[in-house]
Order: structure tokens, then C-alpha cells, then sequence
């Protein structure tokens, strides 16, 4: 399923696919209505829970993927991925439009094992102390978290190196053009590949997680989710 | 070719071969396993990391339960792909 239509698909999966497109592609949409459609089209709490999981985790993947230059696995059994040469990412609001977000993820120890699971990666990414610092962390943390519309990370203080402030800005709002020129600017600043390796994690982490918690509240505060 | 340093299965030692030897027990269909015969791309990627290897598919994992069917998961991920314009 590479195309844009949601003919051919179920009432139930249309649904899907405009949620995954709206918490991956315009995140500070996405608020109780958007899962009381899922609702309506009789997905339940349970299955709308591991749906925004699901789209967290694909935008950290697809972000590494993107980040890393690794090439695709299954060129002879899927069709040829077309690119749009879409060249912006939809622009942000301001913050006042910028959903309410609920800073833990309790809701995510409903799913067996993942509020575990989720705890121990997000603490490896973002409390590492090398090969990058936990002050760059929270400084690339906070670009992506800023560009999901994530208001519950606070911007840290400093300022962070351009070479890593660009390509946080890069990966967060518009992966797909990330280029291997991106990652030899890294190399340039000092970084090693394992650094860098680390860089693309933290944003890809926050991505994934700004869209978490996004999804998680709008479930929270949702009405008649069975 | 790839932007970082990717350590296949076959130059792999220590914690990154028992890093895929654990991903290649999980037990997934093998639609999943590329023909090339070495771990996915997207694993491979953290290569250069085998604990941030681990931590991440296990959080991955994790959402991989029984609510949606496989293909609707696969539905789901494949739109979220597509809306970051990518391959994967």
C-alpha cells in the first residue's frame, strides 16, 4: 500500500490511514476527534492504543532508515517506491494551536510489556552519557519535539552546534531529504559514525514519542471509545 | 549505498551477533526475511550499537499484539511510511 487513495479499503481502514497520516504528518491535529473516529468505525481502545504505537514506532524507523542511507530490503517482491518530490513539511502552527499532551505514559502499561519496554530504550537514548552528551540530547530532543508540537518538552538551555541544530531540524520536519552530504557534515563537526548513529537516534526517538504521547492523550480525553 | 558504517551478520562478533542471532529468533513470517539472507536493513542500521539495537525492537515489539490483525499493522505502518516519504 504505496498510493494516496482510500478506495478499496474498509470504512475501519480508511480511518486508519488518515490517522497515520495525520499523527505522522500534522501531529498537533490530532486530538479526541480523530480517535472518536476510530471509534465510530469500531476499533477498540485497545486496538486505537497499538495503532498510535504502531505510528510512533514507524516514525522512528522510517527516520533512521532515512538518517542511516540504508537501502531497501524487498526491491524484487514490492513495487518501485515512488518518491513526490515533496520538498516541505506541512508548516507548524504556533503554540497556542499545539494539542495538550499528557506527560506520562501510563496509558501505555496497558499493552503487555511495552511501558517497559518503552522506558528502557527511551532511557538509553536520551540518559546515555556517550558517545554524545545527555545536555546534546535534550537539545536535540527538544528540535523534534518542537516540530511534532510537543509541548511537554521544555527547551533546554544553551545552543546547540549548527551542524547538529541543521540536521535535527532535517530529520524531524523532512527525513526524506536527508542525504549522505547531511551525515558528512556531521563527520566534519567531529562526530563519529556511532555519534552520529546516536544523533539520529535521539530525534527519531522524540519523533516517535512526541507522536506517543500526542496519540495517548487524544485516547485519554476521547469519548465513547469502547 | 549506506551514510554510516554497516556491520553485516557476517563480520559481526560479540554483543552485535548475539544482537541478530536474538532478532532472528523472534520468529516473525518469512516474508520478513530478506533474500540476500543477512538481517534487515533497518536492523542492521543500528549496527554500530547492539544495545540500542535490542532496546529499540523490543519497544517495537511490543506493539505487535493482537488488537489489528498483521495486515492491518502492516496497513498502518505502510501509511505512516508513506507520509515520511519512504521506503521502508
Amino acid at each position: 500500500m504505496l498510493g494516496n487513495e482510500l478506495d478499496g479499503l474498509s470504512p475501519q481502514d480508511a480511518r486508519l490511514v488518515e490517522f497515520a497520516r495525520a499523527l505522522t504528518g500534522r501531529p498537533w491535529t490530532v486530538g479526541p476527534a480523530a480517535v472518536e473516529a476510530l471509534a465510530a468505525a469500531g476499533l477498540s481502545r485497545t486496538a486505537i492504543r497499538q495503532a498510535i504505537g504502531l505510528v510512533a514506532m514507524f516514525n522512528y524507523l522510517t527516520r533512521v532508515a532515512d538518517g542511516t542511507g540504508i537501502e531497501a530490503d524487498f526491491g524484487e517482491v514490492l513495487p518501485t517506491f515512488v518518491y513526490r518530490g515533496v520538498k516541505d513539511a506541512v508548516e507548524r502552527p504556533g503554540l497556542a494551536e499545539w494539542p495538550a499532551v499528557d506527560e506520562s505514559l501510563d496509558d501505555l502499561g496497558l499493552l503487555p510489556d511495552a511501558q517497559a519496554n518503552w522506558s528502557r530504550w527511551r532511557d538509553y537514548v536520551l540518559d546515555s552519557p556517550e558517545p554524545i552528551t545527555p545536555t546534546v540530547r535534550g537539545q536535540l530532543r527538544a528540535i523534534a519535539a518542537r516540530n511534532a508540537c510537543d509541548r511537554s518538552v521544555a527547551e533546554p538551555g544553551g545552543e546547540l552546534a549548527a551542524p547538529l541544530a541543521d540536521f535535527a531540524e532535517k530529520l524531524s520536519l523532512t527525513p526524506w531529504l536527508v542525504d549522505s552530504s547531511d551525515v558528512e557534515t556531521l563527520r566534519d563537526s567531529g562526530l563519529d559514525d556511532r555519534a552520529i548513529l546516536h544523533v539520529i537516534a535521539v530525534v527519531a526517538y522524540q519523533s516517535a514519542e512526541s507522536r506517543l504521547r500526542i496519540g495517548l492523550s487524544a485516547l485519554a480525553t476521547a469519548e465513547n471509545v469502547g | 549505498m549506506a551514510y554510516l558504517q554497516i556491520i553485516g551478520m557476517n563480520e559481526a562478533q560479540g554483543d552485535l551477533l548475539d544482537a541478530y542471532a536474538a532478532m532472528a529468533a523472534r520468529g516473525r513470517p518469512s516474508v520478513y526475511q530478506p533474500s540476500h539472507g543477512d538481517a534487515a536493513g533497518i536492523i542492521r542500521a543500528h549496527s554500530l550499537d547492539p544495545t540500542l539495537l535490542r532496546l529499540a525492537f523490543a519497544a517495537s515489539g511490543s506493539f505487535n499484539g493482537d488488537s489489528l490483525s498483521w495486515s492491518t499493522q502492516e496497513l498502518v505502518n505502510s501509511a505512516t511510511s508513506r507520509e515520511n516519504e519512504c521506503f521502508y
